[in-house]
C-alpha cells in the first residue's frame, strides 16, 4: 500500500481489502493473468459387470488442468511476477449435442492476480508460485511464517457397476459407496503427490468437489495450496479482543 | 419563514446506500445527494458467426491437427454494440449526477434487466453468446444495459465530470483511508468464433477451442487496458469476468483428390464455438498519503470460523 504509483498501471481482480492486505504483506499486484485449455477427454470403456477406476479420464482431466495452469504461470513470468494469488479454476463441459459419437470436451480456465514483492526478489523459487488463497488468507499465512509453494489438485473418476436388480428395501449400495471412497482417495492422493513434488510441508484450504453422472460415474476434484513452514514452527499474531457491535 | 416551512423547503437526499454504508461514505468526506440511473436499450444487429467465418482468409497449417488453432474470427459489430450500450448507460448516469451538482457516483451497480442482459450462464435461447433474451418475443435481439448509483458531493476533491465507482461504501472508505481514489468504471467486451476439431476417443487438446477462448479474453482485456489508459489511472481493482460459449454445428461441401488423382466431393461435418467475454473493473488512482494505518481494521482474524 505504501508503494509509490508505478509507471505501468496494475490489473487485479482483488477486492479492496485484499489489495490493502496484499500490500501490507509486502506484495504489489501487477497484472491479471489467465490460462485456457480445451481438452478432449476421450473415452474409456466401462462395464455394468465390474467397477473400476477410470484412470484414463483422470489423466486427461489432469493434463488439461495442468496445461491451463502452466499457461497462466507463463503469462505471469512474462510480466515479471513472483507469484499468482487468488487463483480461480473453472471447468466447463462443452458438449455439442447428445450424439454419443461426440466425446465430451472440457474447457479448463485458470485466472489469478500476478504479484511481486515490494522489497526485492522473492527468495523461494524462480517460477512464479500459484495460490488459490484470498488476499486475506495470504496475509494470514505470511504473518504465521508460511510460504505458498503452489496450487495442487487431483482428480479421481470411478465407475460403479450396475446391480442386476435394485433392492426394494433400505440397504447400503456397497458398489457406489466403494466408488465414492475410491474416487476421493485417488483425488486426495494425487493432490498430495503433487504437494510432495513441491517439497511442501502441507496443503491448506483444500476444497473437495463431487460430481456424479446418471451412468454411475463418480468424479472427485480436490484443490488446495501447498505451503512450506519455517523451521522454527508456525507463529502468528496474538489474539486480540474485538467486540462486535452486531447483536 | 417558520420552522415548519424551513423543514419543508430543505432538500431531502436520496441514496442506494444502507445505513452503515451511508455512515462510512460520510466519514470519507462525501455527502450523498440523490440516486441516479443510466439506461440504454438497443436493438442488436446480430452478426452471425458463420458468414463472417466463411469470409475469412484461409491459412493452411502445416500440422493437420492444428489447422484451426490460429483461425479465429472476431465479431466486431457485436463487440461494438455491447460496448456502446455500456458507454451510453454510464454517460446517462453521469448526466444525472451533473444535474445534481455531484462530484462522484458511488455504489454503482448493474441492474439485471427484464428485457435482455449479459448472462453468466449459457442458455440455448440467447441471441448471442452471453446475452440472454427476456421472456417476451418482442424483446428478442434487444439488449438493455441499466446501472444505478448514488451521486455524492466530494468537497475535498471537487470534479467537473463526476467520478464513477462500483465499489461498496465500505471498500470506498478503506480505499480513501489508504490514500487512493476510485475514478471510473472501465470494461471490455469481445466475441470470437472459430472452428474446432471436436471429440475423438483419444484424449487430446482441442486447440481450436483453446485458441478461441484465449483470443476472446485477450481482446476483452486489451479493450479494458485501452479504457484505463484513457482515464489515466494507476490501476484497476475488482476485475470481474463473465464468459460464455455457444456451440455451432454445420456441414461443408469439400472436394478431395485421391491417390489416383480422382476428384471426389463429399460433405464434411464441422463444429465451431462462439465465445463471449465481458470484463469490468474499477480504475483507481493514488491521490494522497495514507491516513493512519489503512489496513488496521483488516488485520483482525475471525476466530469463530474454522
Amino acid at each position: 500500500v505504501s508503494t509509490l504509483p508505478r509507471s505501468e498501471p496494475f490489473f487485479a481482480d482483488l477486492s479492496v481489502s485484499e489489495f490493502l492486505l496484499i500490500g501490507d504483506g509486502g506484495w504489489e499486484p501487477i497484472d491479471l493473468v489467465y490460462g485456457d485449455c480445451s481438452y478432449g477427454v476421450g473415452d474409456q470403456v466401462t462395464s455394468w459387470r465390474t467397477s473400476k477406476a477410470l484412470t484414463w479420464i483422470s489423466d486427461a482431466l489432469t493434463q488439461g488442468q495442468t496445461l491451463a495452469l502452466e499457461r497462466m504461470r507463463q503469462q505471469a513470468a512474462s510480466v515479471g511476477a513472483e507469484g499468482i494469488v487468488g487463483v480461480r479454476l473453472q471447468t466447463t463441459d462443452i458438449r455439442l449435442d447428445e450424439d454419443p459419437e461426440n466425446h465430451p470436451t472440457q474447457h479448463f480456465h485458470a485466472v489469478g492476480t500476478a504479484v511481486r514483492s515490494q522489497g526485492g526478489p522473492y527468495e523461494q523459487s524462480q517460477r512464479p508460485f500459484t495460490s488459490h488463497l484470498s488476499g486475506q488468507d495470504t496475509w494470514s499465512l505470511s504473518t504465521a511464517g508460511c510460504t505458498p509453494l503452489g496450487l495442487v489438485f487431483g482428480f479421481g473418476v470411478y465407475h460403479a457397476k450396475t446391480a442386476f436388480k435394485r433392492p426394494d428395501r433400505c440397504v447400503e449400495m456397497p458398489d457406489l459407496t466403494a466408488g465414492i471412497y475410491d474416487a476421493r482417495t485417488h483425488a486426495m492422493h494425487a493432490m498430495q503427490a503433487r504437494a510432495a513434488e513441491l517439497k511442501a510441508n502441507g496443503v491448506v484450504g483444500v476444497k473437495i468437489e463431487l460430481k456424479m453422472t446418471p451412468d454411475r460415474t463418480v468424479m472427485f476434484v480436490a484443490t488446495g495450496t501447498a505451503i512450506s513452514t519455517r523451521a522454527s514452527g508456525i507463529g502468528g499474531p496474538a489474539p486480540r479482543l474485538v467486540l462486535q457491535l452486531n447483536d | 419563514m417558520s420552522g415548519r416551512e424551513q423543514r419543508a423547503s430543505r432538500k431531502v437526499f436520496g441514496s442506494t446506500l444502507m445505513a452503515s454504508g451511508y455512515a462510512l461514505v460520510c466519514d470519507a468526506g462525501l455527502v450523498p445527494l440523490a440516486p441516479v440511473m443510466g439506461c440504454d436499450v438497443r436493438s442488436l444487429s446480430i452478426q452471425l458467426p458463420l458468414p463472417v467465418y466463411r469470409q475469412r482468409p484461409h491459412v493452411a497449417s502445416p500440422v493437420p491437427d492444428q489447422e484451426y488453432a490460429d483461425d479465429v474470427v472476431s465479431l466486431d459489430d457485436l463487440d461494438h454494440e455491447v460496448t456502446a450500450a455500456r458507454h451510453r448507460a454510464y454517460d446517462r448516469l453521469r448526466e444525472g449526477a451533473v444535474r445534481s451538482s455531484a462530484d462522484a457516483i458511488v455504489d454503482v451497480r448493474q441492474v439485471q434487466s427484464p428485457v435482455a442482459y449479459l448472462s453468466r450462464t449459457p442458455d440455448p435461447g440467447k441471441v448471442a453468446a452471453g446475452i440472454r433474451p427476456g421472456p417476451h418475443p418482442y424483446f428478442a435481439r434487444i439488449l438493455e444495459y441499466q446501472v444505478i448509483g448514488t451521486a455524492v458531493r466530494d468537497q475535498a476533491n471537487p470534479c467537473a465530470e463526476p467520478r464513477l465507482s462500483n465499489l461498496s461504501a465500505a471498500d470506498l472508505w478503506r480505499l480513501s483511508r489508504a490514500g487512493w481514489q476510485a475514478i471510473d468504471v472501465v470494461g471490455g467486451c469481445a466475441h470470437r468464433f472459430g472452428a474446432s476439431l471436436w471429440g475423438g476417443s483419444v484424449k487430446h487438446e482441442v486447440q481450436g477451442s483453446t485458441a478461441v477462448w484465449g483470443a476472446a479474453r485477450q481482446a476483452a482485456f486489451a479493450q479494458l487496458k485501452l479504457e484505463l489508459a484513457r482515464v489515466g489511472a494507476d490501476g484497476v481493482l475488482g476485475i470481474s469476468m463473465q464468459s460464455d460459449d455457444q456451440i455451432f454445428d454445420w456441414t461443408e461441401r469439400v472436394e478431395t483428390v485421391g491417390q489416383t488423382g480422382k476428384r471426389r466431393r463429399s460433405r464434411l461435418r464441422r463444429q465451431g464455438i462462439l465465445v463471449s467475454v465481458n470484463v469490468l473493473g474499477t480504475a483507481v488512482r493514488r491521490v494522497s498519503a495514507p491516513v493512519g494505518d489503512a489496513a488496521a481494521t483488516l488485520r483482525i482474524m475471525d476466530l469463530s470460523r474454522s
